[in-house]
């Protein structure tokens, strides 16, 4: 102040200094509630597939904060892509399929996680008369009308220099795999577990499986992306609630297991063995299989994207460049 | 409020506005929170109405159709509403057919946890309606709807008619709600920080800064700085304070001035004075030391010598030390004490002013001395007299010379009595053996005249002659020494009388010579009347005597008045004479001519001359030879 020299007026620095001390915590706290704006809750959608369960286990366990991160439970794919697309959802558990068709609906989607890689769980079970898979070629063959049938049977006729020309495609849903193949209206089915455990048990055989295109069938975490960029940690708490969840799998199958049965209705044992079909790839897998680099799955998304393109699952040619991110991936202090 | 003067303005202005806003934040915030909840849950219920309206009318279709898949996809959908916490639906059997919890499905809703509320659901059941309520904890709001109300008969009831429930959780929204509330407040809180903020700094502006540089002017001019002005600007009341205290400062400053000019002037005088003092104490001093009398300061009670100067220790022979401290007893003869004390006491009751006495005074060394004391009193009358002055001169010579002169004057006086006795003596004898010479000489002449030869005849002649002329000057000396003899009778006589008495005993030589006498204006005077009238007389006389005989004697008789006394002048046209023998002609027995050609004893002017000193008078003459004499003498004017 320009005035110091009147000494009567001697400043009462303590009681100045708290008046101010006060205004200032007043001021701080405002300012800083304006920064804490809460974070809405991540709402996660999955269909019921046992590759999702770590998920719920990790909410079981509450391994997820409340109010950040909320699961919601459909009971088919096609009800999670409606509802991320209508913005109920801000993540999504999905296939790498579904990805790309979303995205090519202007959904802005990030996949910052790859849940799981089907590593046998996919097939192309045959009747027992076709032996082998060039046996295939005029038989009929039935598949989901869905990009990841259409992906897996194309990989696997590429793989064994045959064309969708060579056979005869017959479109079912998947609850009619098991009847149509009693009912002989197919020789062969690209299908999956549950259903795969059901042929073999009538007689039907492997003809070809995801073991053969390891890396290319995958489960992928889904966020929307302006989501992602504004709560960042809502996201990481997902990854980091998945692999914590997954360390108590590993460590606690059994009584995982059981909490799996109270949702899924299986038993533990059949529970156990339905994960053989597909592998939990560790954080350092999913580094590299979200990175750039090659074998990483931009190329089989580009692979992918390409024959739904073919098969005018999608009309237009979507960009990846921004679909896979390591963010969440990343520990919170990089 | 005491305290809060302790404070400077523009902090406590700022203070004070700042704890107003934080007030009203805090108020504002305190006070809408609940309404704010309330609404919250409000609105929540309300759509949670809707909603279980809009699920019932849905889900009966759906239910009605037997299409179990489809209602379970439409409670799964409720799942990822906002505040969605808990869907479900039963079946009339009370399992569960479809929930937002896929682990929930094909369980009974009575082993739930936490439990639902039965008594809800059997008002639910009652009424068709939907129930919406807050659970006991506030947590959530449950809302429960029969999916086949009892209107719903007939073909129209589906095989599965249980409920739908469905629980929000109001945490989140009111979490929302509260934080948008506490941003209002805090913004709101903020707004008014800075309003007060803005005010405290135009508060500083028109107040603050201005009253502190009354206060910074009011030190400096308090400092001395007579100076300092506010000269605040503006309109307000404190510009006013600021003018009125200007205008003091200026009538200060202005009677300070004059107060200093005062102060100098007077200063300058009290130097003066000062200067004067000690000029005037060093002359007093000098005059006190050098003085050629005595001089010395005495105490009026006790007589003690309080300062004395160094001719009053000499005259008395002490050294100064030896005389401070002494009193004037002690050093005064007992003899002429008394006189002193009387005198002494005299001054010290008023009664005179001051008193001089001659006395004498034994020196030191036993020695006799004569002294004129002086005691003058330096107290005013009516005061305690305190200290006296008194001077002492040493009269001894004078005293020694005056004796020397009386005794003088004592001889001179017998031997002048002698001669006058002998005077008379010698002229009142001798007359009487020369009136025999005279008579018988005289006899002789007229009865021999013829008969002896001629120059007996003329030795006779001689011899009478020489007679009468021895008579004459007896009869004039004995005049003369009578005249100093005898006493003065002093009376008031006009001169004019005296005159007219003088002419007319000369009226036989006046007729003789056609003399002319004139006179005007002769005054009154004091004198011895014959005598005055002998001196005109003589003077008369000796006018015509000494007048050539073709001349008519022509005498002027004035007077004129001088500030003592008069000048009487008398004035003839006779022939006049040197100025050398102008004080001869006073002189007894003393003639400018011989017997043959004025005839005289030469006693007349000698006479005048005595007669006019016996006055008190002087007598002289004014003489051009050949034009004639002015005689001038003074009589003493009556005091």
């Amino acid at each position: 102040m320009l005035v110091c020299e009147a000494s009567s007026v001697v400043m009462k620095s303590r009681t100045v200094q708290l008046l101010l001390g006060l205004l200032l915590l007043f001021t701080l706290s405002g300012l800083g509630a304006c920064f804490q704006q809460p974070a809405p809750p991540l709402r996660l959608g999955t269909n019921v597939w046992i590759g999702y369960e770590p998920l719920y286990l990790a909410r079981d366990l509450k391994y997820f904060k409340p109010n950040s991160v909320r699961l919601v439970e459909y009971l088919s794919a096609s009800e999670v892509i409606r509802a991320f697309r209508n913005q109920a959802l801000e993540a999504a558990a999905l296939t790498l399929d579904e990805t790309l068709l979303l995205l090519e609906s202007q959904v802005p989607v990030q996949v910052f996680l790859v849940a799981s890689i089907s590593y046998g769980g996919d097939v192309i079970m045959g009747s027992p008369d076709i032996a082998v898979f060039p046996s295939l070629v005029g038989k009929r063959v039935g598949v989901e009308a869905s990009a990841l049938g259409a992906y897996f049977l194309s990989r696997a006729l590429e793989k064994h220099g045959l064309s969708l020309t060579d056979i005869t495609v017959v479109s079912l849903e998947a609850g009619e795999h098991v009847a149509a193949y009693k009912a002989g209206k197919v020789d062969a089915l690209v299908t999956f577990e549950p259903v795969r455990s059901q042929l073999l048990a009538l007689g039907a055989h492997e003809l070809f499986t995801s073991r053969d295109i390891p890396g290319e069938i995958v489960n992928v975490l889904v966020v929307n992306q302006s989501y992602f960029a504004e709560h960042p940690k809502n996201v990481r708490r997902v990854v980091r609630g998945w692999f914590r969840a997954i360390d108590y799998f590993t460590a606690h199958p059994h009584d995982a297991a059981s909490r799996m049965q109270k949702r899924l209705k299986i038993l533990p044992q059949d529970a156990l063995k339905s994960y053989r079909g597909f592998r939990l790839p560790s954080l350092e897998e999913n580094q590299k299989l979200l990175q750039g680099g090659t074998p990483g799955l931009r190329l089989f998304a580009k692979r992918l994207r390409d024959l739904m393109l073919a098969k005018d699952l999608l009309q237009t040619p979507v960009n990846l460049d921004s679909l896979f991110s390591t963010a969440a991936l990343r520990k919170r202090s990089s | 409020m005491n305290m809060m003067s302790r404070y400077p303005l523009r902090y406590l202005v700022i203070g004070i506005l700042a704890a107003f806003s934080l007030l009203i934040g805090l108020l504002t915030y305190m006070a809408t929170q609940p309404l704010v909840i309330q609404n919250v849950e409000g609105q929540a219920a309300d759509r949670l109405r809707a909603e279980l309206t809009q699920l019932q009318g849905v889900l009966q279709i759906l239910l009605r159709a037997e299409n179990v898949e489809g209602a379970k996809s439409v409670v799964v959908s409720l799942g990822s509403a906002p505040e969605h916490e808990l869907a479900l639906l039963t079946d009339a059997t009370s399992a569960i057919i479809a929930s937002t919890r896929l682990a929930d499905v094909g369980v009974a809703w009575t082993t739930l946890t936490p439990p639902l509320d039965r008594l809800m659901i059997d008002q639910v059941n009652i009424s068709g309606g939907a129930v919406v309520r807050l659970t006991s904890d506030s947590q959530y709001l449950a809302g429960y709807v029969n999916i086949c109300d009892p209107a719903v008969t007939g073909t129209l009831r589906p095989p599965q008619c249980g409920f739908l429930y469905q629980r929000i959780n109001l945490s989140q929204a009111r979490e929302v709600a509260v934080d948008v509330l506490h941003r209002q407040a805090v913004a709101y809180g903020l707004g008014l920080a800075v309003l007060a903020g803005v005010l405290g700094i135009i508060f500083h502006r028109v107040v603050t800064r201005r009253v502190e540089r009354l206060i910074a002017t009011v030190n400096r001019f308090t400092a001395g700085d007579t100076a300092a002005r506010a000269g605040l600007e503006g309109q307000d009341e404190l510009a006013r304070v600021g003018e009125a205290f200007d205008s003091m400062a200026q009538t200060i400053a202005n009677n300070q001035q004059e107060l200093q000019g005062l102060n100098t002037q007077l200063e300058r005088r009290v130097e003066e004075r000062t200067r004067a003092l000690q000029e005037s104490e060093q002359r007093f001093r000098v005059i006190f030391e050098q003085a050629a009398v005595g001089v010395a300061q005495m105490a009026s009670r006790s007589g003690e010598f309080v300062r004395i100067n160094q001719r009053y220790c000499d005259i008395l022979g002490y050294s100064q030390d030896e005389m401070l401290g002494r009193t004037f007893q002690e050093v005064t003869q007992s003899t002429a004490l008394p006189e002193d004390v009387y005198n002494m006491n005299r001054l010290l009751n008023g009664e005179i002013e001051n008193f001089s006495m001659e006395r004498h005074y034994a020196r030191k060394d036993g020695s006799t001395i004569w002294v004129n004391l002086f005691v003058s009193p330096m107290w005013q009358a009516g005061e305690e007299p305190s200290y006296h002055i008194s001077v002492m001169e040493d009269i001894t010579e004078r005293k020694i010379i005056e004796m020397e002169i009386l005794q003088q004057r004592a001889e001179l006086a017998r031997s002048n009595a002698d001669l006058q006795q002998f005077a008379s003596v010698a002229a009142h004898d001798l007359q009487e053996p020369l009136r025999m010479v005279s008579s018988y000489t005289k006899l002789l002449g007229r009865r021999y005249q013829g008969k002896l030869d001629a120059d007996a005849d003329e030795f006779i002649a001689y011899a009478v002659d020489g007679a009468n002329r021895m008579q004459t000057l007896i009869r004039d000396l004995l005049e003369y020494s009578r005249v100093g003899k005898g006493k003065l009778h002093m009376t008031m006589i006009d001169t004019e009388d005296v005159v007219v008495q003088a002419s007319r005993n000369l009226q036989s030589l006046i007729t003789e010579r056609q003399a002319k006498i004139h006179w005007e204006h002769l005054p009154h005077v004091r004198a011895d009347v014959s005598r005055l009238t002998q001196v005109f007389q003589n003077l008369f006389a000796n006018a015509m005597k000494f007048c050539a005989a073709s001349t008519i004697p022509c005498i002027t008789i004035r007077a004129e008045p001088r500030s003592m006394d008069w000048l009487f002048s008398v004035q003839d046209n006779g022939i006049g004479m040197k100025s050398e023998h102008t004080t001869k002609i006073f002189e007894v027995f003393q003639r400018l001519h011989n017997r043959s050609q004025y005839s005289g004893t030469g006693i007349g002017l000698a006479l005048c001359k005595r007669i006019v000193e016996d006055h008190g008078g002087q007598i002289w003459v004014e003489s051009v030879p050949k034009k004639g004499s002015t005689f001038f003498f003074t009589i003493v004017k009556e005091s």
